[in-house]
């Protein structure tokens, strides 16, 4: 069989979105990637080996049986929930939402447990930010806080941010700054020209003094050697001369702040620090978003609902309100009697008690892999891959949409039809 | 003539239930079949209130208003007494999330410990705990500016994270701890800690009083202002006590160390902790 090879292929690993791919395909396969880092090269070439069985109950069984297992299912339940898509095509996520509407059920995504604190404060305070395309042309300072790139998106610093030649950064890592806060060395850090191991759970507190320090406000508690979070605070000084100096800087923030004590209130504290830093110069913020495309839940919900995670449609329109309609909070109390599960793995994911409350109620799952998940799930529907059998739009962390293409034929249908077949039969049920 | 309806919970729902009807105000000229018939959200449909509830109702010669009693563990209902007006509700047990929120008179007696949510939003009348508090007792639901308008939150155990996020009035009282961030970006009102509390106090706050016993560590863009006697003080503790909740070690004549801020945020709020003796 000839090979093709197929040029500027999105990779669907992580939320940097490398859409300058190269696949080659032999007899509907990928037997070659390149411009790709390990985890997109696993993922490209594997991404569609290694197929569930059709599964209702344990038994084997075909799609109608598995449509019409899932369909009844969700239509018997009182409290359903919708809840995953975060590696699935932005159409898929829209028909989940109507799913999620007709069941009126709870409706949520990965952000709720990685970056939907900083969707959160996005909604309170703004956010100021770029497309990574002027980070990569402009930015002489770059900060990660609480990101470790070099482990989570591998091509960031190559194509984005640290090395990146772009149009006012001609020599790339020559023409950069890189500071890095983080709670421990990583090899991100080992590259940063100013690295500051702060305290576990102290971010707020720094970002409350940075603030103070780029606004000239007296910290009469404070002397130059007395640490916040763990760092001298004239090597804080050092690092708002930094920025105040800079054409451009553009701070990336990871988990490691969404995440730790404070969550949502860390984000807002370092946006309205990088808002306060716009009196000196260019500074923008930009979340790392992890899986590829939970930023276009976080899209799609809201223009679907008003509401980015977390959504309940059980009075039958939107309500919002983490904590009480979140993912994991929902299913510690018990508070779901059936799940749907499309594009993501709980079981790996999840705290046990989640993942324990998960097992104890009907559990249907959309995967295109075994995963934990599958194992025991209730029924198990194998879909195409997004991206390598699936076509579809992904947001990037950014928010620029990039279209995916099919490039390998699969024997299995995509999200979005299953989740149409789903749809249409709860409709029946129902008798909407 | 005053309306007793005395209710008790038969069965624990297994989803949650929604309850906002379950308050003394709307419940006062109704018998007990029309209380049964109300429709509760069950899940994602409606159920009769009676499928849950069970009960009677008194005449009393003393006193007039209503006052409901739901006997039993209520943690899994939720929005109980949400937007009441008037009357009195008392929870024998625990109650769920968002009770007594949007408030705006009457008073609420919890007997076991309230879910998060407690009277957020709330602008008159008086929750008194007797359990703990969950997080954002008296806070701003998410895209709301003000939390808390007016009224009082007493609560006698401790209280959650985010303890009068945004409140804009009225005062909250915990006899024991609470966890990170109280008074976060609060606008006015008062907020009183007997014991304990987490790290960021009065983060973002831009007016009203947090006060807390001394040994608290404040954000560094809290300016320790001098040590006083504050007029109102006095006022304020015999009203927390007429609330039953008595203070130990809080005397009338304490003195206050107060920290103004947040700088960040224009530096009117105050926090006062109490000085040492």
């Amino acid at each position: 069989m000839p090979v093709t090879i197929h040029k500027d292929i999105v990779c669907t690993f992580c939320g940097a979105l490398c859409d300058d791919l190269e696949m080659h395909v032999e007899n509907n396969k990928v037997i070659d990637v390149k411009n790709v880092c390990g985890i997109g090269r696993n993922k490209a070439l594997h991404g569609d080996n290694d197929k569930p069985e059709c599964r209702v109950y344990g038994e084997r069984a075909t799609l109608e049986e598995a449509y019409d297992a899932s369909a009844r299912m969700l239509a018997q339940a009182r409290s359903p929930l919708v809840y995953g898509f975060s590696s699935t095509v932005a159409e898929a996520n829209r028909v989940g939402v109507e799913l999620a509407e007709i069941l009126r059920g709870g409706l949520d995504n990965c952000s709720s447990y990685c970056h939907g604190p900083g969707v959160l404060a996005r909604q309170h305070v703004g956010l100021p930010t770029c497309t990574l395309g002027e980070a990569k042309n402009r930015a002489d300072l770059v900060v990660f806080w609480g990101a470790n790139p070099m482990e989570s998106h591998m091509r960031h610093f190559s194509r984005y941010s640290v090395q990146a030649k772009g149009m006012y950064t001609p020599l790339g890592r020559k023409d950069r700054k890189m500071a890095v806060v983080d709670v421990r060395p990583t090899p991100s850090s080992k590259n940063a020209d100013l690295f500051f191991q702060v305290t576990p759970g102290s971010d707020y507190e720094i970002a409350t003094v940075l603030r103070a320090l780029v606004l000239e406000m007296p910290l009469p508690t404070l002397t130059d050697d007395s640490l916040v979070g763990g760092v001298p605070l004239a090597r804080w000084r050092e690092l708002v001369e930094l920025i105040k100096q800079c054409k451009y800087c553009v701070v990336f923030f990871g988990i490691g702040l969404t995440q730790s004590q404070g969550k949502d209130l860390n984000v807002e504290q370092l946006i309205r620090l990088v808002s306060d830093c716009n009196r000196y110069t260019r500074v923008y913020a930009m979340p790392m978003r992890g899986h590829a495309n939970v930023n276009g839940n976080n899209q799609v919900f809201v223009w679907q609902t008003g509401y980015p995670l977390a959504i309940s449609f059980n009075r039958g329109y939107p309500r919002f309100n983490p904590g009480e309609f979140s993912v994991i909070d929902m299913l510690n109390r018990g508070d779901v009697d059936a799940a749907i599960i499309v594009a993501t793995d709980p079981a790996a994911h999840l705290p046990y008690t989640a993942v324990d409350a998960l097992k104890k109620i009907p559990t249907i799952v959309l995967d295109p892999v075994n995963s934990l998940t599958t194992e025991w799930a209730n029924v198990v529907i194998p879909v195409a891959t997004s991206g390598l059998s699936a076509a579809g739009t992904y947001y990037r962390m950014d928010n620029v949409p990039i279209r995916l293409r099919k490039i390998i034929d699969c024997e299995w249908p995509t999200d979005l039809e299953v989740l149409q077949n789903i749809k249409e039969r709860v409709l029946n049920a129902k008798d909407h | 003539m005053k309306r007793i309806i005395d209710l008790r919970l038969t069965q624990t729902p297994r989803l949650p239930l929604e309850a906002e009807r379950l308050r003394p105000d709307l419940l006062a000229g109704m018998s007990l079949e029309e209380i049964y018939a109300l429709p509760l959200l069950y899940g994602n449909q409606m159920a009769a209130a009676g499928e849950f509830l069970r009960g009677e109702i008194r005449e009393m010669e003393d006193g007039s208003g209503a006052c409901l009693i739901l006997r039993g563990d209520f943690a899994r209902v939720k929005r109980l007494g949400q937007g009441m007006q008037s009357g009195e509700l008392i929870i024998e047990g625990a109650s769920g999330f968002h009770t007594g929120a949007e408030m705006e008179g009457g008073r609420i007696i919890i007997r076991g410990d309230a879910g998060d949510w407690l009277g957020a939003h709330m602008t008159g009348g008086v929750i008194q705990v007797l359990g703990n508090a969950g997080h954002w007792a008296g806070a701003a639901y998410r895209g709301k500016m003000q939390g808390m308008r007016g009224g009082a939150i007493i609560i006698n155990g401790n209280a959650g994270r985010m303890t009068g996020s945004k409140m804009r009035g009225g005062l909250i009282a915990v006899r024991g701890d609470c966890l990170e961030f109280p008074g976060y970006c609060m606008n006015a009102g008062t907020i009183l800690v007997a014991g304990r509390s987490g790290r960021h106090i009065g983060s973002g706050m831009v007016r009203g009083t947090i006060i807390m016993r001394e040994g608290h560590e404040l954000l560094p863009t809290f300016y320790r202002n001098c040590t006083y006697q504050p007029p109102f003080w006095q006022l304020l503790r015999s009203y927390i006590e007429e609330q039953g909740l008595m203070l130990d070690g809080w005397d009338a004549d304490c003195f206050f160390e107060r920290y103004s801020g947040e700088a960040l945020c224009g530096g009117k709020g105050e926090v006062l902790l109490r000085h040492s003796a």
